[in-house]
């Protein structure tokens, strides 16, 4: 008895279920990268505003590329893939999505509406890097690169080896999301651009809300980090001329930084303090002096945090400008302030433009290397 | 549950007791009627090979097996004797030498047939055991390596295997029933357990179970535990088998049962919990932490067994987003030269894989070998070459086919694969969906089996903390301070039981 009712058990699950749709590996193209382009073409408005590219690893041996690039041009995301499908064999499907590239223009005009599919699509993972491309985002991922076959997975990795030096910022959806919604804060994302056979990391973009407002260049990108949160690692190479240096030409120094600290301080919504705490040591120093004396210490540690000031001022007084609070700030002055007055406070719009913030950084050497 | 109709069946027996016997004994001499030598020879008609020698001088009949004496026994003891004798000193010969008499037919009867020979004198029977079959000597198991332990294995003969269990376990305490299985073949059974320690409920229902067995005959332990447990139809064995003397001594000492058979090579104890079967002689022979972490082991090849060509086949047909892309590339490539989709892919592979094992089994030892070399070499490499499949479902096949013989227990190992194959078909229908329900079915079920009325499941399910010393992992010696719940014994402290 007890047998038989496993076995009605069995075969209701069967009939329960039905046969869930197989997806067999090889049937399938699984898309690692998709490019979204504004079209800027006169027929924009008939054939789709926009031009959609996707890439995704070959898996026929005999076949000559090592990935397979499909192009459209349609109206959204999911109707392109549509007019994709019927270019290729293989059943397109976004679980094994890893990047996603949008074009400059596109990422100028918001680009949260093509990105609700990502979002929507229960396949997609959220850890999706969220990518800028300085240029065409088709254009990108038709490009031949030699030395780096498989463009997507080259991509993938570029972006994710690079955040990890601070250069940029490893923006998955889920994190865009968050800053997107979350508020006082505005989402950043890395931007990379097409050189002659390779990709090139170009910095990070700076969103306020869903449009792309301003963009930081990679040295800037790594000051900017330091404001942006609490950081290990990274280089800096400055132009630096000590008082006492008698060398004259071609003097650089890299510092590598060890620890960055970020503290803000709320005065009031219209004044905050952002003090970095930074450590670090010298890795690279081209001039004569003597890096174990104090006093050219204490000076080296001067001048770069009076660099970084001035560059941390230039960058805020741009992104004021700009309306973009990609620092956060706006959260630091929500959790200082009551409920009744953050809602009443029209923070992004008013308050930040005009406020006062005030950088102050602070650089202390560990260490000028192991050889002197 | 067959002792559950035969327990009815021995009920109305007895009910109706009088009638039965009046039917049936129509044509054979009635078992309490005097033995004499008329009726005796008259049972053992037609039975060639026994030999019936007379001594018209003493008057004496000498009736017994050949091939059951053994004859220098038999010579030296008796015939020897007999020859040699007067008349007058036969009477004083069997007084002295504790022959016995045999005072019913049934009893000379039995007696002849587990090797005694009958001695009829003077119209009175008496019968002298001079018992010695042909038997192999004690080896190493077959079945049950031990790397680090005692190596010797019990055999046939189900003296030889007493004799190993006496002499591990040297107590007064150590006790066993005799029992008799099989209609036909009387074949003895031992029942074996150290009084004070495993408990009597447990005995007595162990006992009766043995005793109301009704077949022609039982052919080994295994069939035995099969008789007698509670659930025949379950692919899982609910008793421990073994062949080894030290285990059988470890089960008594901690409170369990063990039952021998005549002619087979295997004990088994009950209760037995799941656990039981991943445990090895050697985990206890080790070190603890090595003995756990070898353990643990045995306890992720059952895992990957059981799940490792299942999942493959879920991930290939239903869940390509799981992996890692570098991997999916791989797979893709070698799957893209497959004509068939993936269940039969794999299922192709796996009954490959179990001929080969069979084969191999079947096979003598010399040419077993052989069959590996063809079987890996042959059908592995020329399989992917082929087409006929991709290279990671070969790594799939043969690591849960190496994954299954880690487990020690033999019967257990085989259960397992067989539920490999349920998985497998599940997984090809609904994907990793299939493989949670297989082995939610599967769990029911084990969860729901009792060995002796105990759970199967026993320390995890019921819950009991202290047992898990000896489960999963095998905990320092210091630590293992009670014999298991399951044996439901009332004497729980180890150790305590000097004499």
């Amino acid at each position: 008895m007890r047998n038989l009712l496993l076995v009605v058990l069995i075969l209701t699950s069967f009939l329960l279920t039905g046969c869930p749709e197989k997806k067999i590996v090889e049937d399938l193209g699984f898309i690692h990268s998709v490019g979204y382009e504004l079209n800027e073409a006169d027929d924009a408005e008939e054939e789709g505003v926009l031009i959609l590219t996707v890439a995704m690893p070959q898996i026929t041996p005999t076949a000559e590329k090592d990935r397979e690039v499909l192009t459209t041009i349609a109206h959204t995301s999911k109707e392109g893939r549509m007019k994709l499908a019927r270019k290729t064999d293989r059943a397109l499907v976004s679980g094994q999505l890893r990047t996603a590239l949008f074009s400059r223009n596109l990422a100028e005009i918001g680009i949260f509406d093509t990105m609700d599919t990502l979002l929507r699509d229960h396949t997609i993972g959220l850890n999706l890097k969220i990518i800028v491309v300085n240029g065409s985002s088709k254009d990108l991922l038709i490009g031949d690169y030699p030395e780096h076959p498989r463009t997507s997975r080259y991509i993938f990795e570029l972006i994710d080896k690079e955040a990890k030096t601070l250069i940029t910022a490893d923006t998955s959806l889920h994190k865009f999301k968050r800053a997107f919604h979350d508020d006082g804060i505005d989402p950043i994302v890395p931007v990379i651009k097409q050189g002659i056979e390779e990709i090139i990391v170009d910095g990070l973009g700076l969103f306020s809300g869903e449009r792309l407002v301003m963009t930081i260049n990679p040295v800037d990108a790594r000051i900017f980090m330091m404001l942006h949160g609490d950081y290990v690692g990274g280089d800096m190479t400055k132009e630096m001329i000590l008082d006492d240096e008698e060398k004259e030409s071609y003097l650089y120094m890299t510092f590598t930084t060890l620890k960055s600290k970020r503290k803000v301080k709320v005065n009031s919504p219209s004044e905050i303090d952002v003090n970095v705490e930074v450590e670090g040591s010298i890795s690279e120093y081209t001039g004569l002096l003597d890096l174990s004396d104090d006093e050219v210490q204490k000076e080296i540690e001067k001048k770069l945090a009076a660099n970084i000031e001035e560059v941390s001022e230039r960058l805020i007084k741009e992104m004021q400008q700009k309306q973009a609070d990609n620092i956060g700030i706006g959260q630091f002055v929500r959790n200082s302030s009551k409920y009744e007055e953050w809602q009443e406070m029209d923070w992004k719009e008013e308050i930040y433009p005009e406020a006062k913030i005030n950088v102050n950084v602070n650089v202390k050497l560990r260490g000028f290397g192991s050889v002197k | 549950m067959y002792y559950k109709k035969w327990e009815k069946v021995s009920q109305s027996d007895n009910e109706n007791n009088d009638h039965t016997n009046d039917e049936a004994q129509t044509d054979t001499p009635p078992e309490n009627e005097e033995p004499s030598l008329e009726a005796v020879t008259k049972i053992f008609d037609q039975c060639a090979d026994l030999d019936h020698k007379t001594y018209s001088e003493t008057e004496i009949d000498v009736i017994y097996f050949s091939s059951l004496i053994d004859d220098q026994k038999l010579e030296n003891e008796i015939l020897k004797p007999i020859s040699e004798l007067q008349h007058s000193e036969i009477e004083n010969w069997i007084n002295r030498k504790d022959i016995s008499e045999a005072t019913t037919l049934k009893e000379i009867k039995d007696e002849v047939l587990s090797g005694s020979v009958a001695i009829f004198y003077n119209d009175k029977a008496y019968y002298y055991n001079v018992y010695g079959p042909e038997i192999r000597g004690i080896d190493k198991s077959e079945t049950e390596t031990v790397i680090v332990g005692a190596h010797d294995a019990f055999v046939e003969d189900i003296t030889t295997n007493l004799s190993l269990i006496r002499r591990r376990v040297k107590s007064d305490k150590l006790k066993a029933i005799k029992l008799k299985v099989g209609e036909i073949t009387k074949t003895d059974v031992y029942l074996l357990y150290i009084d004070g320690v495993a408990d009597s409920e447990m005995v007595k229902e162990l006992k009766k179970r043995i005793e109301i067995i009704e077949v022609d005959s039982v052919y080994d332990t295994n069939m035995l535990a099969q008789l007698i447990d509670e659930a025949p139809d379950s692919l899982f064995p609910q008793y421990y088998n073994t062949e080894l003397p030290d285990v059988v001594r470890s089960k008594l000492v901690s409170g369990k049962m063990v039952m021998l058979l005549d002619t087979s090579p295997i004990a088994i104890s009950a209760p037995a919990s799941f656990f039981e079967f991943i445990q090895s002689p050697d985990d206890y022979n080790q070190r603890w932490l090595i003995g756990t972490s070898i353990r643990l082991l045995r306890a992720i090849a059952i895992f990957i067994t059981l799940t490792f060509t299942a999942v493959y086949v879920a991930v290939i047909t239903f869940h390509y987003e799981v992996l890692p892309e570098d991997l999916l590339i791989t797979l893709a490539e070698s799957r893209a030269r497959v004509p068939f989709p993936p269940l039969i892919e794999a299922l192709l592979m796996e009954i490959t894989i179990e001929l080969l094992r069979e084969a191999g089994a079947r096979l003598p030892t010399k040419i077993g070998q052989t069959i590996g070399i063809v079987g890996g070499i042959v059908i592995g490499q020329a399989a992917v070459e082929a087409g006929l499949t991709s290279n990671v479902l070969i790594i799939a096949v043969a690591s849960s086919a190496i994954a299954s013989f880690v487990l020690p227990n033999y019967n257990m190992s085989n259960s397992i694969r067989i539920v490999r194959f349920l998985l497998i078909i599940l997984a090809g229908y609904l994907g990793v969906f299939g493989i949670i329900l297989g082995i939610g079915l599967v769990s029911i079920h084990i969860v729901s089996l009792t060995s002796l009325k105990t759970p199967y499941l026993i320390p995890v399910t019921p819950f009991y903390w202290r047992d898990w010393v000896d489960t999963f992992i095998r905990g320092p010696y210091w630590a293992m301070k009670r014999r298991p719940t399951q044996t439901k014994t009332s004497n729980t402290e180890l150790n305590k039981m000097k004499q």
